[in-house]
């Protein structure tokens, strides 16, 4: 009798933890005005931000899978001290407070920076504020997600088979490309659709390091933040559609970032 | 001309030696239970595993004795291995173009010396099969291909026979001999049953 009033316990707490996340959801449709919802949400304003985000976004993925398959690679592979360590430090912007990423950024990137003031000095380029800041800041927070799934996924691919791979004249990078690359490209399709989806919902970061401004760095996030005071309706009709689009990530996975178990 | 190893090997607490000389063309049969080291012992050869003393020497190079270290993709030692570890992802003949490929062999030369591999080891036709789709004894076929089509210096064939079914072994053994002969390989076939290789390897060394 115990097990079973347990268990009806917490199928209660469970079913109140489902209903504290999909409740807000539900709420965004209850409270949307639905017959202007369309003009609200392709509003100029809203157009301009959903361009920046996408061409970001895309930016910001293509950029974290280029430098995250490696590096996931290098950290499923590589058996020296310090590894834990570099891992750490890899998936830190998971936790890290947005803002604070963005005050981090400002600090290399920045008129003083170690990388912006050569930058400033010598060719006359500013990071910070342009729509490279956006994409800096969307990279930093989302190749975690990526290099922690293909390094799991590497690390359960068979060692084996590269083994065998380097025994028939394959240089390592040979290896890289026709057995690993190959073995983790499901690990690596979500991982670039997890970064993608984060870089869209950045928003700390970037307006700390990029700042809000419409058409130059204000992505859809921004645009929401800034609608509220203002056009309460309106950031509802755009919240309900970035809310579609993170369904429409979550179900074109079905469940295959759990890969990174 | 030889494949000389004199070299204690292992991982961990396993320690073991061995010492023998291979000519090309000789075929050199290694006996031992199982456990014994019979497959550290070719991964060795192959530098996937390193020696923990002494030396392997191939024509007077050195590939491993403790110092000097040739990588595996350089040696032209190639395993068939007793687990074949085919590449699940290729059609049989990118698994057997895969060295000829890694060698820096064109695409189209490459596919022919495939085919003709595989026909040596009787698969002509199943070029475009997956290796999961085919039965055990093609599967050791496809590795053996895979590994002689490179024309190695040294090939290691580890317990070839233990994925096969008795009614496929006699085939096998022909398709063995048949690649052996005028092969100038220097060949190491591993098993732990030595009526299996008795046949094959000229001189048979027990671990």
């Amino acid at each position: 009798m115990t097990t079973r009033r347990r268990s009806r316990t917490l199928t209660l707490l469970a079913a109140l933890a489902a209903a504290f996340v999909v409740l807000p959801l539900l709420g965004v449709a209850l409270r949307l005005p639905w017959s202007d919802a369309w003009s609200l949400a392709t509003s100029a304003t809203a157009r301009r931000a959903a361009w920046v985000s996408l061409q970001t976004s895309v930016v910001a993925a293509v950029l974290a899978a280029a430098l995250g398959i490696p590096l996931g690679w290098w950290l499923a592979r590589t058996r020296a001290r310090g590894v834990g360590l570099v891992r750490s430090f890899v998936v830190m912007p998971m936790i890290l407070p947005p803002v604070v990423a963005g005050i981090a950024l400002l600090s290399v990137f920045g008129r003083s920076g170690v990388i912006g003031q050569p930058l400033l000095e010598w060719w006359g380029v500013s990071i910070p504020f342009t729509r490279t800041a956006v994409v800096i800041a969307q990279v930093f927070v989302s190749i975690p997600f990526l290099v922690l799934a293909v390094e799991s996924s590497f690390r359960q691919l068979d060692a084996g088979l590269e083994d065998a791979a380097r025994t028939l004249g394959a240089s390592p990078m040979r290896v890289f490309a026709t057995v690993a690359l190959p073995g983790a490209r499901p690990a690596i399709v979500a991982g670039v659709a997890l970064a993608w989806a984060r870089s869209i919902g950045e928003f700390g970061a970037s307006i700390t390091f990029a700042g809000s401004f419409p058409g130059r760095t204000q992505t859809l996030p921004m645009s929401v933040y800034e609608l509220v005071s203002t056009d309460y309706p309106a950031a509802l009709s755009v919240s309900f559609g970035m809310m579609l689009v993170s369904v429409l990530v979550i179900a074109s996975l079905r469940g295959r970032w759990m890969v990174a178990r | 001309m030889t494949l000389q190893v004199d070299a204690t090997f292992g991982r961990g607490g396993f320690n073991r030696h061995a010492a023998f000389e291979v000519a090309p063309g000789a075929v050199l049969g290694l006996v031992g239970a199982n456990g014994s080291g019979k497959s550290t012992l070719l991964h060795t050869i192959a530098g996937i595993d390193r020696v923990r003393s002494g030396r392997i020497v191939l024509d007077g190079q050195v590939l491993d004795d403790g110092t000097e270290f040739v990588e595996p993709q350089d040696r032209r030692c190639v395993v068939v291995f007793q687990d074949l570890r085919l590449f699940p992802a290729m059609s049989v003949l990118d698994n057997v173009a895969y060295g000829p490929r890694s060698h820096g062999a064109p695409r189209a030369d490459a596919h022919a010396r495939a085919r003709e591999a595989l026909a040596k080891v009787g698969l002509a036709g199943f070029e475009g099969r997956r290796p999961d789709g085919l039965s055990g004894g093609e599967r050791q076929r496809v590795a053996i291909a895979r590994a002689v089509v490179t024309n190695p210096a040294v090939l290691l064939l580890d317990e070839p026979f233990a994925s096969v079914d008795a009614d496929s072994r006699p085939g096998l053994r022909e398709v063995l001999r048949g690649v052996l002969t005028g092969s100038e390989a220097r060949t190491v076939i591993v098993s732990h049953d030595p009526s299996d290789i008795a046949d094959l390897a000229a001189t048979v060394v027990r671990l």
